[in-house]
């Protein structure tokens, strides 16, 4: 079924945009499938898919001389040459558009029509059609039910535009509450559109009008479907599932749980493009060090060690170059050029830098289900809701926030004083760091505001390096901060949108934005203008947490509302993977350490996992009961902490439920073959992984339904921690280990 | 037909004056503001059709707002908020309707009913005056924004400071979503362990924590890290904070200590032996709160459970006799120090002395019942009276006035004049005696409007029988339930005198005595009613103890 289905659709239907089903129908290209009397379900797949599909000859072959002759009538119709065009008509006796739809209507589609003037007919054919389901084998029950919901915003939509007003709404009212449960925020939007215009101005109707639905049935399913609705001859809900959704038709033996959760719905993609899409190889290894950098700090250490030694003390440096090698020798594998992302040359507090944070990952707690972390709380007191962001730098030393009076505020988490400049000093006068510590103030404050955004501050970003404070902001520009001197430094214009979320890349120097324009933009902080612009999304790049760098700088991912995440490649500037599972929009994103996971928490209050070689789930994880804010994994990568408003904090288990062999065999594709090689034992991989999953979350499910629709709490979570009364903005974990949480008290 | 400029202007006009409702009320609502705005015959389905379009820009609005809403990590959605969203889609925001305060929108009625009236909503707007306003001295300055640190977590483990909520607050909070999600919930809790927190807090496991989120509730500044020095704002907070938690869940604090596990078993092992049905089990646990001395962390948790029993169970005999009985054990423990608990254990045993009805029906013998309960009331009046001076005055005046009230049945006299009569003789002979006259009164209707006839009801009132109240009971199916009750108090009131006469009487045996028996029949009669005093006189030992006659007759 796949393939004939995929290359049977051809790509002239150059009028496929239109909205008016009937223009699509007799497309030049099978005036015959129509016309003639070969069954609906042929003329049905034959039917045109998008104006954007790319152009592939169709396997009935009209003789070319007909095709040249469609292509010149075309063109003489739009350039006006009326009487050419009916000339050349009469001669090659070729039928027009309008012809044809008559045609179609006399020999046999009256019936079309008759339907198509009934108001009440899709009701009465999605009634039947919902019958028909309900009382389908349990075997292909679950599959049958989600060609449900498309089939529900079509019929509505379809009713909506024809301007029946009445009966829509009596539709959307019979029939909403079987879809709220997985699409109630769709549902939500939907249910105001009343009118044509509304249709066409609605963005999400919009998205549904001119993307595919993408759904995955075995074969016998989506026969019985066909047949069904050939049967009863409801050729409205024929003709949606064919303008609208694309089926693709799995192997014969697809697992009656439905596996085809992760490819259901809109986005942007094909099915098969997506699997296609998301086999585009990636590298997800560490970045190697600089050579240069790397002889460098290889010999601080042994010197350091030197002084070491001679004072006795030989445990502690002796294997820290060791350690070292070990660690830069492991990201030899998988691993992105150098050139990839270009960076400033090293600087000499870089090398301390590197060493620090060996001897941080030297002190580092193992955690794991049975060794939970330590958590450090951050409560503001009298934020009064006007906190909007926070951000903590990644040695706990300082900590900012993002407000919606237009400020940012910064505190010291050591207990010293913030020191800036006084006003009246010449910088003339100033030449080494003596002279500049001559001209602070004298008496620091505990915090210091900083005052230059012009609305709303909704993002915030340390630099790893702690040198520099980036923001975003309503007002459509991010501002870096310098945390030394205190002040602005420099002002990035470019979206024209408010800017949701920012992130300082890992290296420091890049930093992305993600804002309402639908694109998300990665910039250098020596330049005001962005150097890649992100566009794909198909909705607000709006998460909490929306933009994360990959840890090796290479990638990004990125979380939407259009419920997908996204990872980019920031030297081509390309989609490289596209994660599609939620049911909501995407609102916290988090990547594991070592690169090849990810984790997404979305308006559905559930955790998603992502294996990010083979861009599959590999498992979804539930209980929080309100938005999740904030996501981090510990820097082993083996546990997942989450912050949500529901004034909780929860740990959750990576490795558990995964398909315990079957992520490992993930992982390693991963590994050797970067993910080329990837996806076809993933795909083996997966099914086996789904299945567990998906049996859980079934019985989960089923437990939520009883306990009165409180979502339930997935097996693989370790710990809750509440708080009181305090919504939980940002959860993080240091290099040790330990995990940061901050929230804003609010009493009421 | 004049179309406004403006249909965007109207928009406004419209969020700013129009509640979220149905088209039905958006049409009125169009046309009224089409009116305001100079447009006087619009027509309905212009009205229509520009409401439903203004209901949908609207909904568009509210979901751009509502992103900024979750952006400001806020869950209610402010004028802000819908500004930064007109403005995200170039439309003017709304000026003057910037407030902290959430906008009220008011409904009312325009036209005369005749016509038809229609709804308006309106925002309040309020008139405020300047002298008042410039006169009036400066609000304070608002607190700074500050932060303080604490463990959520240590090791997985949330230690138990006041910073963190307790497991009982997290189950509030819990259940009080549900509540909101659910309003059948409100009726019928779901959840077992829900319900026992709510309900009460006699299970030391709920209790223990309840006492840990009560004392961190109930110490204000506490609430929200106080514990941190140098941050002098968390106090105010705290106290909203606790002001707050308050009305949310009705759990005082009861004490600030964990029990250990040994102690929860034991308790929960006591408390189903003291109510189960196995004599020896029962026996065996009054025995131990009797005599083990190691109790006194779980007093308040069984002291609890007394009051709440006896609340729950009036019309269980069984269950309120061994409630009395683990009274008595605790107050016979001389290793427990229960005096604090005393305002607490009176109200439920002074239940079980005058409570109205006590057992499934009223044949059932509660009269032993109320003996019991008599004798403590009676050993915590004479154990605790000397420290706690109100004790027994309060507890008196208590019984009084139920004994006093001829509109109370004639349980509650029983149980209160049994009570007075234990007293000691002061109380029965200052309180009781003037009054039995009067109150003959009450029980003599009650006495012969039986059937049978006054010999037979004399009969009854020998003093074996209606002594311990143990043998009336064959009778009571024999007696109307009046009688029987008038008799059980008869019978306690002549017992409480017969004490009376006799310890009088020895007390003044070494006067010499000069009157006679028969002399003082009448005046006795006369003194206390004709129904006592035949009833008394009738002993046989009445004759010797005439001084004590005397004195009961000379006090009334």
């Amino acid at each position: 079924m796949e393939p004939t289905d995929s290359s049977n659709t051809p790509g002239a239907g150059a009028s496929a945009g239109q909205t008016s089903s009937t223009t699509s129908t007799s497309t030049s290209a099978q005036p015959n499938a129509v016309g003639a009397t070969q069954p609906q379900a042929q003329a049905a797949q034959a039917q045109p898919a998008t104006a954007a599909t790319p152009a592939v000859p169709p396997p009935t072959v009209p003789p070319p001389q007909q095709e040249v002759d469609k292509i010149v009538l075309h063109y003489l119709n739009q350039k006006g040459y009326k009487q050419a065009e009916l000339a050349l008509k009469r001669e090659a006796n070729l039928m027009t558009l309008d012809e044809l739809q008559s045609a179609a209507a006399q020999s046999g589609t009256i019936r079309e029509n008759a339907e198509m003037s009934d108001p009440d007919a899709y009701d009465v054919a999605y009634s039947s059609l919902k019958r028909w389901v309900e009382n389908s084998l349990d075997l292909y029950k679950p599959e049958l039910m989600a060609i449900l919901f498309p089939l529900f915003v079509h019929s509505y939509l379809n009713l909506v535009s024809r301007g029946l007003k009445d009966q829509a709404k009596k539709f959307m009212e019979s029939y909403r509450s079987d879809h709220l449960e997985m699409h109630s925020p769709d549902i939500a939007r939907f249910s105001t559109i009343s009118d044509p215009q509304h249709v066409k101005e609605n963005d999400l109707a919009q998205i549904y009008k001119t993307n595919k639905y993408h759904l995955r049935l075995s074969p016998v399913s989506f026969e019985l479907l066909i047949a069904f609705l050939q049967d009863n001859k409801f050729i409205l809900l024929l003709r949606i599932v064919n303008q609208h959704l694309e089926i693709q038709v799995g192997s014969a033996n697809v697992p009656r749980t439905g596996e085809a959760e992760d490819v259901v719905g809109i986005s942007g993609h094909g099915p098969n493009q997506l699997t296609a899409f998301n086999q585009q190889s990636v590298t997800l290894g560490q970045m190697p060090p600089d050579t240069g950098f790397r002889e460098q700090v290889e010999q601080t250490m042994k010197e350091e060690e030197a002084i070491m030694n001679a004072n006795g003390d030989v445990s502690m440096t002796g294997s820290l170059l060791e350690e070292y090698k070990k660690v830069k020798s492991e990201a030899g594998v998988d691993s992105p050029s150098r050139d990839d992302v270009p960076l400033p040359p090293f600087k000499g507090s870089d090398i301390q830098a590197e060493i620090e944070a060996l001897r941080d990952v030297r002190k580092r707690v193992a955690l794991g289900p049975s060794s939970l972390p330590s958590i450090c709380s951050y409560t503001f007191h009298n934020a009064h809701d006007s906190i909007n962001c926070v951000a903590v730098s990644e040695d706990a030393t300082m900590m900012a926030a993002g407000f919606s009076e237009s400020y940012v505020r910064l505190w010291s988490l050591k207990g010293e004083k913030l020191k800036g400049f006084r006003s009246n000093f010449n910088p003339a006068q100033i030449h080494d760091s003596s002279d500049l510590d001559r001209v602070r103030e004298k008496n620091g404050t505990d915090s210091r505001k900083l005052i230059g955004h012009a609305g709303p501050v909704f993002g915030a970003s340390f630099s790893p390096d702690n040198k520099y404070l980036i923001t975003c902001s309503e007002d459509m520009t991010a501002r870096l901060w310098s945390t030394n001197t205190l002040t602005n430094v420099v002002c990035y214009k470019g979206h024209n949108y408010p800017l949701w979320d920012v992130d300082f890349g890992p290296q420091g120097f890049y930093f992305a934005t993600a804002s309402h324009d639908r694109t998300a933009r990665l910039w250098s902080c020596d330049h005001i203008y962005p150097l890649r612009i992100f566009a794909g999304h198909l909705s607000d790049v709006d998460g909490q947490q929306a933009v994360k760098f990959h840890p090796n700088s290479k990638y990004l991912v990125t979380g939407s509302s259009d419920k997908t995440a996204r990872l980019w490649d920031i030297q081509r500037g390309t989609c490289v993977r596209v994660f599609t599972g939620h049911t909501g929009a995407v609102h916290a994103i988090a990547m594991s350490p070592d690169g090849r996971m990810m984790a997404s928490a979305g308006e559905d209050r559930s955790i998603q996992l992502w294996d990010l070689g083979s861009g599959k789930r590999m498992k979804k994880m539930t209980g929080h009961q309100g938005v999740i804010y904030s996501l981090d994994f510990s820097k082993d990568g083996s546990l997942l902490v989450s912050g949500s408003a529901d004034c909780t904090v929860r740990a959750w288990d990576v490795k558990k439920d995964t398909g315990a062999d079957g992520s490992g065999r993930i992982l390693q594709d991963g590994r050797e073959g970067s993910g080329m090689n990837g996806p076809a034992s993933a795909a083996v991989a997966s099914p086996t992984v789904q299945q567990n999953t998906q049996a859980a979350l079934e019985k989960l499910n089923k437990k939520a339904l009883h306990a009165g629709g409180m979502p339930m709490e997935s097996d693989d979570l370790l710990a809750s921690f509440p708080t009181k009364r305090t919504p939980v903005y940002k959860v993080q974990f240091t290099k040790r280990n330990l995990c940061l949480a901050v929230g804003a008290f609010s009493p009421n | 037909m004049v179309m406004p400029k403006d249909p965007l202007g109207l928009f406004l006009i419209y969020i700013s004056g129009a509640s979220p409702g149905g088209p039905g009320e958006g049409v009125g609502a169009t046309g009224d503001i089409a009116e305001s705005v100079g447009i006087t015959n619009l027509k309905d389905e212009v009205a229509m059709s520009l409401a439903q379009d203004v209901e949908y820009r609207i909904h568009e609005i509210v979901q751009e707002a509502m992103k900024f809403m979750r952006h400001g990590k806020r869950t209610k959605l402010t004028v802000d908020d819908i500004n930064n969203a007109l403005r995200v889609r170039n439309v003017e925001p709304l000026y003057g309707f910037n407030s902290t305060d959430p906008t009220r929108f008011k409904k009312t009625l325009v036209g005369t009913p005749a016509t038809g009236t229609t709804d308006i909503f309106y925002v309040e707007d309020e008139e405020l005056d300047f002298e008042t306003i410039l006169s009036s001295p400066l609000p304070k300055v608002p607190l700074d924004i500050s932060y303080t640190a604490h463990w959520l977590a240590i090791e997985g483990v949330q230690p138990a400071i006041v910073q963190n909520p307790t497991p009982i607050d997290a189950k509030i909070d819990i259940f009080n979503k549900r509540i909101k999600l659910d309003p059948a919930a409100t009726t019928q809790p779901v959840v077992p362990g829900i319900k026992s927190v709510s309900g009460n807090q006699s299970s030391p496991t709920n209790a223990s924590g309840a006492g840990v989120g009560g004392s961190s509730a109930a110490g204000g500044s506490g609430a929200s890290g106080s514990g941190s020095g140098g941050n002098r704002n968390a106090g105010s907070d705290g106290a909203n904070g606790a002001s707050s938690n308050g009305s949310g869940a009705e759990i005082k604090p009861l004490v600030k200590h964990v029990l250990s596990k040994e102690l929860q078993l034991y308790y929960e092992r006591i408390t189903s032996a003291v109510l189960s049905s196995d004599e020896v089990l029962r026996a065996t646990a009054i025995s131990s709160l009797q005599n083990d001395p190691g109790l006194h962390q779980l007093l308040p948790y069984f002291v609890q459970l007394v009051a709440e029993k006896v609340t729950q169970n009036t019309r269980n005999m069984s269950v309120l006799e061994s409630m009395m009985s683990t009274v008595r054990a605790l107050l016979d423990n001389d290793n427990l120090f229960i005096e604090p608990y005393l305002h607490q254990l009176m109200p439920t045993i002074l239940t079980c002395v005058v409570g109205k009805r006590l057992g499934e029906t009223p044949f059932e013998n509660h009269w032993s019942l109320r003996s019991t309960a008599t004798d403590i009331i009676v050993l915590i009046c004479q154990k605790y009276g000397a420290s706690y001076h109100t004790l027994q005055p309060r507890v008196i005046r208590t019984l009084l006035r139920a004994f006093l009230d001829p509109e109370k049945p004639l349980t509650t006299h029983y149980g209160a004049i049994l009570a007075l009569s234990r007293m000691g003789d002061q109380v029965f002979k200052t309180l009781v005696v003037p009054n039995l006259k009067t109150y003959s009164r009450v029980i003599e209707p009650e006495l012969s409007s039986s059937d049978m006839d006054g010999q037979q009801g004399g009969l009854l009132l020998d003093e074996d029988i209606v002594l311990d109240g143990q043998a009336a009971d064959e009778s009571t199916t024999l007696m109307s339930l009046k009688k029987s009750e008038a008799t059980h108090c008869l019978g306690a009131l002549l017992t409480g005198l017969r004490n009376l006469i006799r310890n009088e009487s020895a007390k003044s045996r070494s006067i010499p005595n000069t009157t006679t028996f028969q002399e003082v029949r009448e005046p006795l009669a006369q003194a206390i009613g004709e129904t006592l005093a035949r009833a008394l006189l009738k002993d046989d030992d009445m004759d010797q103890n005439v001084a004590g006659i005397i004195v009961v007759i000379e006090s009334c």
